[in-house]
C-alpha cells in the first residue's frame, strides 16, 4: 500500500496550508489543498500569468471568447473578478454559434446565464449569418479537411472580426495547460516550427487583436474543479465532432505520461517558452509578408485566406 | 481466496456523463482512488472524483459510499 503524503484527519487528508480537509492532491507540486486554498492557488497563478505575459494597460477593452464550456466559463468569471471593478476596463463576451445540432444551443444557453448573472455585455454571432452556412451544412458537403479545421479557422475569423468591431484591444481565449501542452506536442510531431512560433508570437501582429490566454498554466482538471467549487453554470457535454480530431490521441498520450511523470505538461510549456524567442529569429511570424485576402480583405500569407479557401472560393 | 473476502469493501461507482448507470465495484480495504481508477481503466488526469458529492484527493483511501467519476471533456 502507498504511504500518504498528507496528514489524515478524521474525514480525509488535511490541506498542506491549513487544518481543513483537502479536495485535491496536486501531484506535480506535492500539495494537498482545501477548497479555499485551491481557489487561491488557481487565482494567484492566473494573475501571475496576466502580469508576466500580458501587460494590461488603462482604458483597454477585453473581449472574452465564451463558448459556455468549462474553460471559457471560468475564464470569464475570473477576468470579471480581476477587472470587473475597474471603471477604465471594458469587458465584452463574444459567443460564436457555429450551428452544431444538439450541442451549441445548450452551451449558448449556459453562456447567457453566466453573462446575465455577472452583468457583462454579450454578443452572439453565427456562422449562418456570417458565412451563409452552418458548420453542419459545411461538413455535409464534400470536404477535404476534418470538421475541426473548418470550425477552428472560421470561428477564429469571426471572433477576431467581432472583437475588432467592439473596439477590443485584447481577445481572451480559455486555453488551459492541457490545450497548450497538446498543441506544442502536436506541432512538434508534425514538425511545424512556424506554427509553433505563432502559438506564442513575441510581437503584436498587425491587423489582429492581441490574443491572451490567462488559463494557460492551469491543468484542465483544475479548471473543471474550480468551476465545480464555484458552482458556475456550464455545460459538460462534448462536441459531436470531437472524435474526428487527432488531438484526442495526443491528449491521451500526454495524460498517460503526466500520471506516470507528474509535471510533464508544465515542463512542455516552460521549455517551449524558452524556445520561442530563439526559434522566432529563424522563423519570424509572417507579419512582413502579409497580404489582403482578395475575397474578404483579411490579412493572410497568400492571396486567399484560409477561411475563404475552406468556404470554397478559388 | 475466500479468506480475503472480509477485507474487501463494495462501492457504488457512477461514471458521468458517459453511462449514467451505477456499477458496484469490489475493492480491497486500503485501496486509493488512484488505484480504483486504474482498475476501471480510467486515466486520473481526465476525471474528477466526487465522494458523496464532494471533490476528494486521489491519494486518499476509498471508503464505502457513493462515488461519482466526472469525466471532464474539452468544450470549446
Amino acid at each position: 500500500m502507498k504511504s500518504l503524503s498528507g496528514r489524515m484527519t478524521s474525514m480525509g487528508i488535511q490541506c498542506t496550508k491549513c487544518d481543513n480537509e483537502s479536495i485535491i492532491y496536486q501531484k506535480y507540486s506535492g500539495m494537498h489543498l482545501c477548497k479555499k486554498h485551491f481557489v487561491e492557488d488557481v487565482e494567484r497563478k492566473i494573475k501571475l500569468t496576466i502580469r508576466k505575459h500580458y501587460n494590461i494597460n488603462r482604458n483597454e477593452t477585453i473581449a472574452i471568447a465564451l463558448s459556455g464550456g468549462k474553460d471559457s466559463t471560468v475564464l470569464l468569471y475570473i477576468i470579471n473578478k480581476i477587472f470587473g471593478d475597474r471603471p477604465d476596463i471594458n469587458l465584452v463576451a463574444i459567443t460564436i454559434d457555429e450551428g452544431i445540432f444538439d450541442y451549441r444551443l445548450d452551451t449558448i444557453q449556459k453562456s447567457k446565464e453566466l453573462t446575465d448573472n455577472l452583468g457583462i455585455k454579450h454578443v452572439i454571432r453565427s456562422f449562418a449569418d456570417e458565412y451563409g452556412m452552418t458548420l453542419d451544412e459545411l461538413t455535409q458537403k464534400q470536404r477535404s479537411y476534418g470538421a475541426c479545421s473548418y470550425c477552428g479557422v472560421l470561428r477564429k475569423k469571426l471572433l477576431n472580426k467581432t472583437a475588432k468591431e467592439k473596439g477590443a484591444t485584447r481577445l481572451a481565449i480559455g486555453h488551459n495547460l492541457d490545450d497548450e501542452a497538446q498543441t506544442i506536442l502536436l506541432n512538434h510531431l508534425k514538425g511545424d516550427v512556424s506554427r509553433l512560433v505563432r502559438l506564442d508570437p513575441p510581437k503584436k501582429i498587425e491587423g489582429l487583436t492581441l490574443r491572451i490566454k490567462p488559463l494557460r498554466s492551469i491543468p484542465e482538471k483544475e479548471v473543471a474543479l474550480y468551476a465545480i467549487v464555484n458552482e458556475l453554470p456550464m455545460d459538460f457535454s462534448e462536441c459531436p465532432y470531437a472524435h474526428e480530431a487527432i488531438r484526442g490521441e495526443v491528449r491521451d498520450m500526454l495524460n498517460e505520461f503526466e500520471s506516470k511523470h507528474p509535471g510533464t505538461k508544465h515542463s512542455l510549456l516552460s521549455g517551449f517558452q524558452k524556445l520561442v524567442p530563439i526559434l522566432a529569429k529563424e522563423y519570424p511570424p509572417e507579419e512582413n509578408k502579409l497580404n489582403e485576402c482578395r475575397v474578404c480583405g483579411d490579412l493572410c500569407t497568400g492571396s486567399l485566406c484560409q477561411a475563404c479557401k475552406l468556404l470554397g472560393y478559388e | 481466496m475466500d479468506m480475503n473476502r472480509k477485507n474487501d469493501i463494495t462501492v457504488d461507482v457512477k461514471i458521468v456523463p458517459d453511462d449514467n448507470s451505477e456499477q458496484s465495484v469490489n475493492i480491497e480495504k486500503g485501496t486509493t482512488y488512484e488505484d480504483l481508477l486504474k482498475k476501471l481503466d480510467i486515466n486520473e488526469e481526465s476525471v474528477i472524483v466526487l465522494k458523496d458529492g464532494n471533490a476528494t484527493p486521489l491519494d486518499g483511501v476509498v471508503e464505502s459510499g457513493k462515488i461519482q467519476v466526472l469525466k471532464i471533456t474539452s468544450g470549446g
